[in-house]
């Protein structure tokens, strides 16, 4: 089973993509989140208590209406989608105009762009909306204020679209806005435009919601800027730190919806290979007849995975060992080993990677 | 009989064999070149010293678990001159110096990647007849060699002119759209530039900022460091001088021509050629330009040939297909 956080777009697509490839996606959202309902994808509202083991074989304790119930898990996709933050001002926003018909707008109206942290798709819906009013209606002006027009790729034929069809688009950095009159100053030429618009629509700063609280339930970090944290480049893309939970979508960075799709589907993709090789952590072992019961080991271990049995003798704890060699070079009897490495090997091992640094 | 074939080993494809690897799913991947690993085998490490995130190594980590992996075979200098075939049962035809063969596969992966602009077409910006104009690959590779230096004298470079959308949002080249990676990769390459040489001045033309992640302020904030200039402009043409000069409009709608010890043209991506023939072959379909549209079964396209995007979203999307074809030959059990 893969457990799909999220109730937005990228969960769709990942569990889609999930069932497509043969396995069972579990979708998770939070109590008060809303999520659209998927015929085939069992959700649940509930709370992450803990999320441990490793990837191919992970344990999932949820909350689900004061109950506390236990799944086992392959892998893990986080789909938290970025969301519009909830803005006090009652000015008209991009996704209010999605939502609600506004083609018959008439008279100057001014988009303006210039969120701090918008979605990456704001600039080509605005576009693609302008066009929609001015065909409508030819006779209102529409003024299209940013600093930058970010149309990306093929949506740049859309930019020159609007541009032919009289849109009116305006790179300035500094606008006085104040009483319904607009100051603005159009930033390649220094000139200064004065514009007195019947409707202003903005762009909506985006948020990931609850971030936090899903991090802390899978152990995984997050930005300063309030996203999940992806792996390193060598680990691939939609990887987290953690092995086996994968990130997705807006998550972890802004997207547009045709790169959202794709890195759903790679995550849902990445997320069945990863439930079906479990990882292989040769953990070391020790031979119960020539331990001494010194304790060395006990407390080397960084991660607690040796302790004294009912025979008094150490016991490595395979989930937990991180196959790291301290204890197996710090016994004293040479009772630890990795299963199938001789001491001879590793000491060997360890003065070739020692040479190569002295060289 | 491999079960899938993946025509292009960069990014895109090599990330799909891998992907296909890790399920025990055999493949073949063919690339034309002699050497496998596509467009982004020639970009520089941009880590400043920290990593910045360019991508760059990862189709090389990606080709070095490849090479280990019992279940992809690797085919350079080939190219697929033709396709026949449907989902379950392909047959491609490959060319080599040694003739041609025949390979069969159940699902296939394109993966053939998008060439850059050649600058030389664009005459305005004299890449064909003056050496100290550059493309941003040909100072990815100088940058590799570790070496940077003004091709025409030899000395190490006091400026440097950084032109954005060469081959990009033009319509007059064939190609209307942006190219979408060439202001991330321009800028932390200039960066990277400076860090070897912190004493040269930059100049960035551009003509609107568009980076592929949120990193909005970063060229305005850039701009603000000392020797860096950032001007919003498209600069009209370059003349050979004993130095080149940039000529370009100002914001007070003055022209101005200012010289460099090297001018750097930022190419865009250019649709892959022939995509069309090899399509139809396969059943599949191309846009206007020539990119391949994703849909249909056995037969999946993925990486810069379905559109201009970085090396990061290439891999996501030869991930994406290797699930798609090991999706299907489940099915086909
Ligand atoms: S270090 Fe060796 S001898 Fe000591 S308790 Fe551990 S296994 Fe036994
Ligand atoms: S090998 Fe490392 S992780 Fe495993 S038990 Fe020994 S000290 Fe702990
Ligand atoms: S992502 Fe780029 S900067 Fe970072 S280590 Fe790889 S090549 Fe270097
Ligand atoms: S990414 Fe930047 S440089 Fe490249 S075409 Fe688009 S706007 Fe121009």
């Amino acid at each position: 089973m893969i457990l799909i956080v999220g109730g937005g777009k990228s969960s769709e697509i990942a569990a889609e993509e999930v069932i497509r490839q043969g396995a069972v996606p579990l979708r998770l959202v939070l109590p008060e989140e809303t999520f659209s309902f998927l015929p085939d994808v069992e959700t649940v509202k509930g709370r992450l208590l803990s999320f441990t083991g490793v990837q191919g074989n992970f344990q999932a304790e949820i909350e689900i209406d004061r109950e506390v119930k236990k799944f086992n898990v392959g892998a893990a996709v986080i789909a938290v989608d970025e969301t519009p933050k909830v803005s006090d001002t009652d000015c008209i926003t991009l996704s209010s105009i999605l939502e609600n018909n506004y083609l018959k707008c008439s008279g100057t109206i001014v988009i303006l762009l210039d969120a701090k942290k918008p979605s990456r798709a704001s600039h080509i819906v605005a576009v693609e909306k302008a066009i929609e009013i001015k065909d409508n209606n030819p006779d209102c002006r529409i003024y299209i204020i940013t600093p930058e027009v970010r149309t990306f790729g093929l949506d740049e034929l859309e930019y020159c679209k609007a541009q032919k069809k009289g849109i009116i688009f305006i790179r300035a950095e500094d606008i006085k806005h104040s009483s319904g009159k607009m100051k603005v100053t159009d930033s390649p030429s220094g000139k200064v435009l004065d514009i007195t618009p019947d409707l202003v629509i903005t762009d909506e700063e985006q948020e990931v919601k609850n971030a936090a609280l899903w991090a802390k339930a899978f152990s995984i970090n997050l930005y300063e800027d309030g996203h999940f944290r992806l792996g390193n480049v060598s680990r691939g893309p939609v990887t987290s730190m953690r092995n086996g939970v994968f990130l997705c979508g807006t998550a972890s960075r802004a997207l547009l919806p045709r790169e959202m799709d794709t890195s759903a589907r790679a995550a849902a993709t990445r997320a069945v290979t990863a439930s079906q090789t479990p990882l292989m952590l040769n953990s070391a072992e020790v031979d119960e007849e020539k331990c001494a019961s010194c304790m060395t080991c006990v407390r080397v271990c960084l991660f607690h995975a040796p302790s004294i049995n009912e025979k008094g003798k150490s016991e490595i704890c395979r989930d937990l060992c991180q196959s790291c060699g301290l204890c197996v070079n710090l016994c004293p009897a040479s009772a630890i080993s990795f299963k199938g490495v001789s001491r001879i090997e590793l000491r060997n091992a360890v003065d070739d990677v020692l040479r190569c640094l002295h060289e | 009989m491999y079960e899938v074939g993946i025509i292009g080993g960069g990014a895109a494809g090599l990330a799909a064999a891998l992907e296909l690897s890790r399920r025990r799913v055999s493949s073949v991947v063919i690339d034309s070149d002699k050497h496998i690993g596509g467009l982004s085998r020639d970009l520089c490490c941009k880590a400043n010293p920290v990593c910045q995130r360019c991508d760059a190594c990862s189709p090389v980590d990606i080709r070095r678990e490849v090479r280990k992996s019992p279940f992809v075979t690797l085919i350079s200098s080939s190219d697929v001159i033709d396709a026949s075939g449907g989902p379950g049962a392909y047959t491609l035809s490959l060319q080599s110096s040694s003739g041609i063969s025949e390979i069969e596969v159940k699902s296939v992966i394109v993966a053939i990647g998008s060439p850059t602009f050649d600058a030389a077409r664009d005459a305005r910006y004299r890449y064909s007849d003056c050496a100290d104009v550059l493309t941003s690959r040909d100072l990815e590779t100088m940058m590799i060699s570790g070496n940077i230096s003004v091709p025409s004298t030899g000395k190490t470079p006091q400026s440097l002119a950084v032109i954005q959308c060469v081959g990009s949002r033009d319509a007059k080249h064939g190609a209307p759209y942006c190219s979408k990676v060439c202001c991330k990769y321009s800028l932390k390459l200039v960066k990277r530039v400076r860090k070897e040489l912190p004493e040269i001045e930059v100049t960035f033309f551009y003509r609107d900022w568009r980076p592929s992640d949120r990193e909005y302020d970063k060229l305005a904030e850039y701009g603000k460091e000392k020797g860096v200039h950032v001007v919003r402009s498209r600069p009209a043409e370059v003349i050979i001088g004993s130095r080149p000069l940039v000529r370009y409009a100002t914001v007070e709608d003055e022209v101005r021509e200012d010289p460099f010890d090297i001018v750097v043209l930022a190419v865009g991506l250019q649709p892959p050629q022939n995509s069309q023939k090899l399509a139809s072959s396969l059943g599949m379909e191309c846009n206007q330009y020539g990119f391949f549209i994703k849909k249909g079964e056995g037969a999946y396209a993925a990486g810069c040939c379905t559109g201009p995007k970085d090396i990061r979203e290439s891999v996501e999307e030869g991930i994406a297909a290797a699930g798609k074809a090991a999706a299907f030959l489940e099915g086909l059990q």
